[in-house]
């Protein structure tokens, strides 16, 4: 177990880690600064299937719209669909995990086999249907992905607390009439931080893909700007094997639908690399 | 043994359950009328009455419920809203294009995945696993519909080498030029699947072996005087195996159902497609019995896979 | 005769094993019937091999464990039927591990802080950080300790850390549980010594357990032998030393090292290892080891006899003394 400021030095000596921070930090200012950076894009232009120029930095779509300006509303959107989908998980699957790990009787067992239950759920497709009885909108897409990813994060977290509940703090803990509650969300979860953390970078990066996918479908917010959406858009129109063929249209959202989840999984890679120095060799 | 058996089938029945129990209700909440869209206009009153009494569908949810469980029990999947056949005959029909791209991805990426993954733990941090590294990293971030993209993109429109969807040009031909048309069609689609999956084989292959091979019992075949092609082949793979083995049963799963954007993509007529196209015309019958059969599959292989790893590594025992 | 502090009355705690949900396949026997009184302001030595079920009896006073069966009784009541909060103050415990007693994610101040703040000795972060340094005084480490990381921090120092966090509590009785086995002889004398001090002055009553009856020798009033569960002799120190009855107690004593010139008396080896507490013996529980072991020892169970005054001892060779 490492201190915190041996884990700060040992994290910026990684450089897989701080590239992805650098890229996770870039798109995350990117979304919260789209307003400043350009206005939300929306009607008509007059310039259709315009190349990559100075005016349109990634070429203009078959509504003459800039999108630069659509791919940068995109990051905003999947920012924040990441954050809640996150939130959600977290919400349900930290205290999930710490319960079944802590209290090993009934109520663990009971919530293990849920665990167990949800894990072998055909995933996308559970989320293509729970989207479409939800409705389109942002916020509901990014509480599916939320729903269908907590029973992972919460046998993460199990597993970590298990091992930590062996400790003899633990018992120490309990022998000066700490409260489990405090032992528990305090003393357990202190410990169990890293691997929880790796894993919710794991969630961002998969939540991203998932809202992607699911606009793709057909299934996502159709008023919001996403990177999905804007690959939707360029499938309807045959923007791939038909003429014209604006080759721009399609493929900036998904090289930023790639750096956005490779830079989270970077993170993650380099976090469980500085938490676990064994296995690095180098 | 027959114990662990037991537990295991009494918990896979369970699985399903669930997952069939979660599915219904789900559907119940789509925002549609039910008997608006089983009942056909143009059938006789009779009829309607008859498929409305059949599925209960006048009925409260929790008795609509009840007897749905009691026509699964009796085989009787229900009758898709959409093309009126029974879900069993659709899902059959959609069954076999599934499985093709399934067993196609599943062999090559083993093929490649395992040995690629054995080269990269002999010397872990060298030249040749940072790359493998590097590749694995990015085709598990990839993005279906990108890579498929870009696929259709040079080798469909750009180089005219490959047709862009479907399985096989309608009207389907005869003998030797069905098979090699299907073949033509596979190849975009199996690509495009191989590459999102041979990345997690390696990954899996590669972490366990370069466990296995820090283990003292490998370290004694060495001092035996074996060589290392032996000492990694008999002594390592075998146990390193087992990893793999599990996410293979896991990647089968994800396959028969999680192939949506894929065979979405590519217009491929198999289950994947299916589900989308089921969810766009509110077909929930069809839904609920692919479902169904995508939960067998992941209760299926998993105690095939718990069974195989048995089997492979006698210090595992179910009991 | 001194008042009893506390009354632990047929004490016993199994262990279900099972390997699968529904079956239960045996239990591990790890106390068994054990029954003493704990004096006021004495220190009894608890002294057994591992896997003698003295560290469960240690807990299960604690009340960290539920007892299989038995009483604990303080204060005229069974700790068992009462809330939680009637023990915790009064009965604090120092585990065996330095390293693993702390919890590494916290300043040490912070851990001490803690229970302080938990039961409401101190209010408020001023007051908390004051009798935190206090205690660290007390316990003879430096008050600007107090943000540092227990890693920073040798087995000694933190052996001290938790013994102030225990202090901290105002405890009556202290459990030790091996809280100096883990240390280097020369810390172990300094922490023995740090035992003996707060004693005195704090006026506290010990229950110190340890496998190793030299430390126990040095800090103990009186002694229980333990073996696979149960109470195999029980008498004041010197009593036990002077006059061992027990052939465990002989072969334990006779195994410490002397250090003299002097020719060493002849010593006791004691065959094989401490059976496994699953599947016990029928009869004596030490009779599989046992250098002066009878034919009767393998079918009858010894009870423990009172053989002088308050030396009791269970084995075949003395028969009930006292009690008649």
């Amino acid at each position: 177990m490492i201190e915190s400021r041996t884990f700060r030095e040992a994290f910026f000596r990684n450089r897989l880690a701080v590239l992805g921070l650098i890229g996770v930090v870039l798109i995350a200012l990117t979304g919260i600064l789209a307003p400043i950076l350009r206005e939300y894009p929306s009607g008509y232009g007059s310039e259709l299937y315009n190349q990559p120029s100075a005016k349109y930095p990634l070429g203009s779509d078959s509504m003459g719209l800039d999108i630069f300006a659509e791919v940068i509303w995109g990051s905003r959107s999947s920012f924040y669909i990441s954050l809640m989908a996150v939130a959600v998980a977290s919400l349900i699957g930290i205290p999930a995990g710490l319960i079944s790990g802590y209290y090993k009787g009934w109520i663990g067992e009971v919530i293990d086999g849920t665990v167990d239950i949800f894990l072998t759920l055909p995933t996308l497709p559970l989320m293509i249907i729970i989207a479409a009885v939800m409705g389109p909108s942002i916020t509901n897409v990014a509480i599916v992905i939320g729903l269908l990813a907590w029973p992972s994060l919460a046998r993460i977290t199990r597993n970590a607390t298990l091992k930590i509940s062996e400790m003899q703090f633990i018992e120490a803990a309990r022998s000066l009439g700490i409260n489990s509650k405090a032992i528990l969300f305090k003393h357990i979860f202190l410990n169990i931080a890293g691997p929880v953390l790796v894993n919710l970078t794991l969630v961002m990066a998969t939540a991203v893909l998932a809202e992607s996918g699911l606009s793709f479908l057909g299934l996502g917010d159709p008023t919001t700007w996403s990177w999905g959406t804007i690959l939707k858009k360029a499938w309807d129109a045959g923007a791939i094997i038909d003429t014209p063929n604006p080759w721009w249209w399609w493929l900036s959202p998904s090289l930023f639908i790639t750096l956005y989840v490779v830079c989270f999984n970077m993170l993650g890679t380099g976090i469980n690399d500085t938490l676990n120095p064994k296995n690095r060799e180098d | 043994m027959a114990a662990y058996l037991t537990r295991r089938i009494f918990k896979g029945l369970l699985t399903i359950f669930a997952s069939v129990t979660i599915t219904f209700f789900i559907l119940r909440l789509m925002p549609a009328d039910p008997v608006a869209l089983v009942v056909d206009p143009k059938m006789g009153l009779e009829a309607q009455a008859a498929m409305k009494a059949k599925f209960g569908l006048d009925k409260p949810i929790l008795e609509q419920y009840a007897i749905f469980i009691g026509n699964l029990i009796q085989g009787d999947m229900g009758v898709s809203f959409k093309t009126r056949q029974p879900v069993m005959a659709v899902i059959q029909e959609k069954m076999p294009w599934t499985l093709l791209l399934l067993i196609i991805v599943v062999t090559l990426s083993l093929l490649v995945g395992i040995p690629v993954g054995v080269r990269a733990a002999k010397r872990p941090n060298k030249g040749f696993d940072r790359f493998v590294s590097l590749l694995t990293m990015f085709s598990i971030s990839i993005f279906i519909p990108f890579l498929s993209f870009a696929f259709l993109y040079l080798l469909a429109y750009y180089l005219k080498l490959l047709p862009t969807g479907g399985a096989y040009t309608p009207p389907p031909a005869d003998g030797l030029t069905y098979y090699k048309d299907v073949a033509r069609h596979a190849v975009l689609p199996s690509l495009v699947l191989f590459i999102n999956n041979v990345a997690t084989i390696i990954l899996y292959t590669r972490n366990s072996m370069q466990d296995v091979l820090k283990e003292d019992y490998i370290r004694t075949a060495y001092s035996k005087g074996w060589n290392e092609k032996y000492v990694t082949r008999v002594h390592g793979l075998k146990n390193a195996l087992i990893p793999t083995i599990t996410v293979t049963g896991l990647m089968i799963s994800s396959l028969i159902g999680g192939a949506v954007m894929t065979e979405t993509v590519f217009a491929w007529p198999g289950v994947g497609r299916l589900i989308y196209d089921s969810v766009s015309a509110l077909d929930y019958p069809v839904l609920q019995g692919a479902f169904l059969i995508l939960s067998a599959t992941v209760v299926v292989t998993s105690i095939l896979s718990d069974l195989i790893i048995a089997w492979l590594d006698p210090r595992i025992r179910l009991g | 005769m001194k008042e009893a502090y506390l009354k632990v009355k047929n004490l016993t705690k199994h262990f279900p094993i099972s390997n699968s949900l529904f079956r239960r396949t045996g239990f591990v026997h790890a106390v068994n019937q054990v029954s003493f009184e704990l004096y006021q302001s004495e220190t009894l030595g608890i002294v057994g091999e591992s896997g003698s079920g003295k560290s469960t009896l240690g807990r299960v006073i604690m009340k960290l464990i539920q007892p299989t069966a038995g009483e604990v009784i303080y204060k005229g009541k069974n700790i068992f039927n009462e809330p939680e909060a009637t023990i915790r103050r009064d009965m604090q415990m120092v585990f065996q591990d330095p390293y693993a007693s702390l919890n590494p994610r916290m300043k040490v101040g912070d851990a001490i802080a803690e229970p302080l703040l938990a039961h409401h000795i101190v209010t408020g972060r001023k007051e908390a950080r004051e009798k935190v340094c206090d205690l660290l005084h007390t316990v003879g480490l430096q008050p600007e300790m107090y943000n540092n990381f227990p890693h920073e921090f040798s087995g000694g120092q933190r052996q001290r850390i938790s013994i102030a966090r225990a202090l901290g509590m105002a405890p009556k009785l202290l459990v030790c549980d091996e809280a100096a086995s883990a240390l280097d002889v020369s810390v172990q004398a300094q922490i023995l010594n740090l035992f003996n001090n707060l004693k005195n002055g704090m006026d506290l009553t010990y229950l110190f357990i340890s496998h190793d009856l030299a430390v126990v020798k040095y800090i103990s009033s009186r002694i229980l032998i333990m073996y696979l569960g149960e109470v195999m002799e029980l008498a004041d120190t010197e009593e036990l030393f002077s006059k061992p009855l027990h052939p465990y107690t002989q072969a334990l004593i006779s195994a410490i090292p002397e250090p003299s010139t002097r020719r060493r008396k002849e010593r006791i080896l004691l065959e094989g290892d401490i059976p496994s507490s699953i599947n016990l013996p029928e009869g004596c529980k030490f009779q599989s080891r046992c250098f002066k072991a009878m034919p009767e020892c393998v079918y009858t169970h010894p009870p423990l006899s009172e053989v002088a005054p308050q030396h009791y001892v269970r084995c075949l060779l003395y028969p009930n003394q006292a009690g008649g």
